[in-house]
């Protein structure tokens, strides 16, 4: 059993995932390798080897996986799992079941980009095109984010009976090495309190009943207008997890929502990820721009986002994934709020998105088609 | 901030030696990135690595094109293309025992990095010599010279058991880091010949054709016949690349695509028909 590091240490967003799996006290792992995620299952079988207060299981698929983690924590335990790309789609319905059974899982998504033809670089296609099944959807910007996110991730999920799914791209997160510090396994204690979900909710075998039989049509409307509402309230619960986490660990609080720049400034530009992140570079020449990094995507931080974008005159989403047909997904949440946005779709496949596509992208007008970025524009 | 770019074989340990650079850095106090790219994911198939370090944090998150410091792992001189991605003024380190004859407007540092590790048996799973870590010696000289024991450290906590030999191989590169001339800025480096590129197709079935993908460049080692082949042609049936056909003259191996498996010779009946030499 290798063991953790702690304080400041150089390692990947992969790693960083582990380490935080680890220290939430997770006892069921489900685990099927996909490049570039393989490296956080890889990292948690070496860690809880030997282990005997965790079930560590390679199942024949990820469809499988999250079933077996569903099952799992309705058995009352802990879990953790981590996939990419194919993977993810190939969970989709399982995705759905998770969250309409009030699951409180935890995984961890490394976006790849979606065949045809093969890719395994960074794309958001993978995790956006899930954005409607159910899933509190967290997406980092770096690797001490990713084992911020996924330590809050079980906070947020076990207080609103909702999975969560902590988002990191590919390769410029998941296979960087970077300093991140790692919080002692006390202080995780502290924040983390041991999984008790509902009595009526868990599997007894004392206590035989059916779970998500049949119900009538207005049962089952009932339960779905359940969990809108809980995915609603989640918005609450996100902000409270986020500052008492900066608090507990004396971080800088990362919210639904990052802003950086100029406030008042007259354009703004939206992302989620490492394009926010890599915007940051602008804000060196640009005084008047304001950069909106959206880290909780679902449930969408529409309030805020209306308040925050209230100033700037010409608003410009960048999407790193495709939704072929419409706008890019975030695009097309920012639109609906009524914000005049231009629609931008750039680094699909890991292609690169540099200050000198970003200055392209907010020189796009604010008419309701998107733009895919032309080649060469890097 | 200085942007560097590794370049070398799939196992030659280019990925490694940037995650011993991110633990160096990030224990001498720099914030660092470091991360690879992958074309093929497998042994010989060309591999890059990034490492980007600053005092202040770094916000940029894509590959970078060009760079300032460019580490060539392979001891043979780098492609046109490759030397295109450094910057004027940059550092070209290379695995080299002899000068680099290119002119350009960039220093050259030089260390003999497969004789250091051959010397302290620093070698791959197919006994093939890791330039890896006396590279990493010489970069140490040029970037964090007197902080060696960094350097040292990082290997040590990468590598547990098999480290000695490695750290040895590290002090032996710092030691012999040569740095092979300055040129002025105006003998400017030749701009490398854009690659043809051939029209994409219109749809993903095929985004090449698959005879332009030459795969002969993974092999480390690649099959040469003697007179003692009698043309039975069981090679060319075993091959898994249909790299090897019979011809009216013998046996033709096609290197451009032999990725250098040697089932040929494993296959082959006769004594010393064929034998693999290193490619």
């Amino acid at each position: 059993m290798s063991a953790i590091p702690i304080g400041q240490c150089v390692m990947t967003a992969n790693e960083a995932a582990a380490y935080a799996a680890v220290l939430a006290r997770v006892r069921a792992v489900g685990a099927y390798p996909i490049t570039p995620q393989t490296l956080i299952v890889e990292r948690l079988a070496d860690l809880v080897s030997g282990r005997e207060d965790v079930e560590y299981t390679e199942l024949e698929s990820e469809h499988s996986m999250f079933g077996y983690v569903i099952g799992a924590a309705r058995a009352g335990v802990r879990t953790f799992t981590a996939t990419s790309s194919q993977g993810l789609l190939y969970a989709h319905e399982q995705l759905h079941r998770a969250s309409r059974e009030r699951i409180p899982l935890v995984a961890v998504d490394v976006n790849r980009a979606v065949f045809a033809p093969w890719s395994i670089e960074p794309d958001l296609t993978d995790a956006m095109s899930q954005r409607d099944t159910g899933w509190v959807q967290l997406y980092c910007s770096s690797a001490q984010e990713v084992l911020d996110s996924v330590i809050c991730a079980y906070r947020i999920a076990e207080q609103a009976m909702l999975p969560v799914m902590v988002c990191a791209e590919g390769f410029l997160l998941s296979h960087t090495s970077e300093l991140v510090d790692v919080p002692t396994q006390g202080a995780v204690d502290t924040f983390l309190p041991p999984l008790s979900p509902p009595e009526d909710w868990l599997l007894d075998p004392h206590k035989p009943r059916l779970f998500s039989s049949l119900p009538g049509a207005d049962d089952y409307f009932a339960f779905q207008r359940a969990v809108a509402e809980a995915m609603e309230a989640t918005a609450g619960t996100i902000e409270a997890a986020a500052v008492e986490f900066s608090l507990h660990f004396g971080r800088h609080k990362v919210g639904a929502l990052e802003i950086a720049g100029n406030p008042a400034g007259s354009r703004a530009l939206v992302a989620v990820g490492t394009i926010a992140e890599t915007a940051h570079e602008l804000l060196e020449e640009d005084d008047d721009l304001l950069v909106v990094r959206v880290h909780a995507y679902r449930p969408f931080p529409a309030a805020a986002i209306v308040e925050t974008l209230g100033r700037a005159q010409h608003v410009t989403v960048v999407d790193r994934a495709a939704a072929f047909g419409s706008l890019g997904p975030l695009a097309s949440d920012v639109r609906a709020l009524g914000i005049d946005a231009a629609a931008v779709v750039g680094g699909l496949g890991g292609a690169d998105v540099t200050p000198t596509t970003l200055r392209w992208a907010l020189e796009q007008p604010t008419i309701s088609r998107v733009a895919y970025v032309p080649e060469g524009v890097r | 901030m200085r942007e560097m770019l590794l370049v070398g074989r799939g196992g030659e340990g280019v990925v490694l030696a940037s995650q011993i650079l991110a633990d160096t850095l990030g224990g001498a106090g720099f914030h660092v990135q470091a991360f690879p790219e992958f074309t093929a994911e497998r042994r010989g198939a060309p591999i890059a690595a990034y490492v980007r370090w600053d005092e202040a944090p770094i916000r940029r998150r894509y590959k970078m094109r060009d760079c300032d410091v460019l580490l060539v792992a392979t001891p043979s001189p780098p492609s046109p293309q490759v030397l295109g991605r450094l910057r004027p003024g940059g550092l070209l380190l290379l695995n080299a025992e002899s000068r680099f004859p290119h002119r350009g407007s960039f220093h050259v540092a030089r260390v003999p990095g497969s004789h250091i590790a051959r010397r302290h048996g620093v070698l791959s799973a197919e006994g093939r010599p890791m330039a890896n870590v006396a590279l990493l010696g010489a970069w140490s000289r040029l970037f964090l010279p007197d902080r060696l024991e960094l350097l040292e450290d990082a290997i040590r906590s990468r590598l547990g058991s098999g480290a000695e030999r490695n750290v040895l191989a590290a002090r032996e590169g710092y030691e012999r880091c040569i740095v092979q001339h300055t040129l002025s800025a105006d003998t400017a480096i030749s701009t490398p010949e854009a690659l043809p590129t051939a029209a994409r197709p219109r749809y993903p079935l095929s985004t090449i054709d698959t005879r332009s993908a030459q795969t002969g460049a993974w092999s480390l080692e690649r099959p040469i016949l003697s007179q003692r082949c009698t043309g039975c042609a069981l090679c060319a049936l075993f091959c898994p690349e249909g790299a090897i056909a019979r011809l009216a003259e013998g046996m033709l191996v096609d290197y451009l695509h032999c990725k250098g498996c040697g089932i040929c010779v494993d296959v082959c009946p006769v004594k010393d028909a064929i034998a693999m030499e290193a490619a």
